[in-house]
């Protein structure tokens, strides 16, 4: 089962069975949960595979999200290209800020991200106003043309085209984790970076990778968010949303596959059931985090993915492995 | 004239932040030599070899390698020369197989030839799809001296390589390094004395950070006569 899971073919049914879900589940919801999945892809990939928790993560979603904004609303009217060009702002950025952030490691790394949080929001929300428009945002509703084959400006339209980029961004992180040589070097910084350079590994090109990937990861996703809402304010940087990407990350299991798509799934069927119901439906989250920690720190999936690990280890190890021959 | 010197250590010193912890410590190996560091807990083996690799900066001397000056250089850059580290704590990559493992040393050096590993310890291949969590101790050494080997370094500095390991275990891997040093220099550190004596050619014995006596008869090697100096 987890093979299938981690599979080619496990990600094409499970976000086949997602998309189907939307004759269920409101369209609105679904299209969220997918956006917030992509951007806590970025955020489970730099906890789970090199051990860098970052409550900056609004910052470089924010990237993106001005990015699209920006383009559309000064320079273009195609939200495909504004995706694009926002990616690549968010990538040239991300390049840069890396450069210097991945210099530092544990608390001082989380510390900084998030002090640059609070940079990023003055920034789009003060000394930025004259552009951004401060928390009245970009409004762009107005200044997006119907996009070839797949139209961006209908829901059903953004739901698909988001559904599709989920799909890549799963299948490259498959890639990234299970099939190259970067993904088990990214593990080996996390579990042991000394060990690395002994091996001969400049570790600091790969965290800077990392980095530059996961956090572009979230770029896409604001660019996502800003056509998906046809707008962008400065609230999108707030330092105070800083831990969501965090709680979706533990929740659904910090470095597996899946996991960041079962954290948001619940974390934002969360916000919108309970939030009719009481006004800090937060405290939810956090209970709910604080059960699922308790049960083993791995999330749910990353537990599940235990789980099976141990019946299919216990299996291996019931075979002998000695031979006469063996060596030490 | 003989071998030139592979490793050459010079009036070496090093401290962590205000305590000296080496004193002017001269030393060298030789091409494909087995060299052996001895002495007490304390007193400077283990940070000597780090400082041969880069690990520790030292605060004054120098450390050439084929003549080339290595203090300065970064640790990644020391094992892209060809001068292997392996430290005493047997600790493997433990979420990845030992084929992840291989694959990792293999990328970084280029050196795909698992033969070699898998010629001095064969055992490696019947381990292959095991993960590094579920290796024994005798195991996980294996696979960091399988490692190590890939990319046919020219030194190996293998700290401490018996701590914890069941006799039978040593005495395979005192024949694992006669072999070993038919292609590389092996410069250990240890206490076990028994080990030493059976591996090493050439015996240097530390005191309190100072290297005090530097045995190369091969009877007092056996005799562990060096234990006088420690």
């Amino acid at each position: 089962m987890k093979r299938f899971f981690k599979s080619e073919t496990g990600i094409i049914i499970t976000f086949a069975l997602l998309y189907l879900l939307k004759g269920i589940l409101p369209t609105a919801f679904l299209t969220e949960v997918v956006i917030f999945s992509i951007y806590a892809m970025g955020c489970s990939f730099l906890i789970g595979r090199l051990g860098l928790t970052s409550f900056g993560q609004p910052a470089y979603l924010a990237f993106g999200a001005y990015g699209a904004g920006v383009y559309l609303y000064y320079f273009g009217h195609n939200s495909l290209v504004a995706i694009f060009v926002s990616v690549l702002f968010s990538l040239v950025l991300n390049m840069l800020v890396g450069s210097f952030m991945v210099r530092l490691n544990s608390s001082y790394f989380t510390l900084c991200n998030q002090a640059f949080c609070v940079v990023t929001f003055f920034l789009f929300q003060k000394a930025l106003v004259k552009w951004t428009f401060g928390d009245n945002g970009l409004l762009l509703i107005s200044r997006m043309d119907p996009t070839p084959i797949i139209d961006l400006t209908t829901t059903k339209g953004i739901y698909l085209f988001a559904f599709l980029m989920a799909v890549a961004v799963w299948f490259f992180y498959q890639y990234l984790m299970k099939k190259s040589v970067f993904g088990a070097t990214c593990l080996c910084v996390k579990d042991n970076e000394m060990k690395l350079r002994f091996l001969g590994y400049k570790t600091f090109n790969i965290k800077w990778l990392a980095f530059v990937i996961a956090n572009t990861t979230a770029g896409l996703a604001g660019a996502l968010y800003t056509v998906y809402f046809c707008m962008v304010n400065a609230n999108i940087a707030n330092v105070n949303t800083a831990s969501e990407a965090v709680a979706i990350s533990m929740l659904g299991g910090a470095g597996t596959l899946f996991g960041p798509l079962v954290g948001s799934f619940l974390f934002i069927g969360l916000k919108d059931i309970a939030s009719q119901f009481i006004s800090h439906w937060e405290v939810l989250v956090g209970l709910l985090l604080i059960i699922v920690m308790l049960a083993g720190e791995k999330g749910i999936v990353g537990s599940l993915e235990g789980y099976l690990e141990k019946l299919k280890e216990k299996r291996t190890l019931a075979k002998p492995a000695l031979t006469k021959e063996g060596g030490l | 004239m003989g071998m030139p010197n592979i490793v050459e250590v010079k009036n070496l010193n090093a401290a962590y932040g205000q305590s000296k912890v080496l004193f002017d410590i001269n030393l060298y190996i030789k091409p494909n030599e087995r060299v052996a560091i001895v002495g007490r807990n304390g007193a400077g083996k283990t940070t000597l070899q780090k400082c041969i690799a880069s690990l520790l900066h030292p605060t004054g001397g120098s450390v050439l390698y084929n003549g080339a000056e290595l203090v300065g250089k970064q640790p990644y850059e020391v094992a892209r020369l060809g001068l292997k580290y392996i430290d005493q704590d047997k600790h493997v990559f433990l979420d990845l197989t030992v084929r992840e493992n291989l694959e990792l040393s293999s990328y970084a050096t280029g050196d795909y030839d698992w033969d070699k590993v898998f010629k001095h310890f064969p055992k490696l291949k019947i381990l292959i799809d095991r993960k590094g969590a579920y290796l024994s101790g005798g195991e996980r050494q294996m696979l960091m001296i399988g490692r190590a080997i890939l990319g046919d370094p020219k030194v190996l500095l293998v700290d401490e390589p018996t701590e914890g390991l069941a006799p039978s275990i040593v005495d395979d891997l005192v024949t694992t390094f006669h072999e070993l040093s038919k292609d590389c220099a092996i410069m250990t550190v240890g206490q076990n004395l028994s080990f030493v004596s059976r591996v090493a050619e050439r015996v240097y014995a530390m005191k309190e950070g100072r290297l005090v006596a530097e045995i190369t008869d091969e009877a007092d090697i056996k005799n562990h006569s060096y234990c006088e100096y420690l």
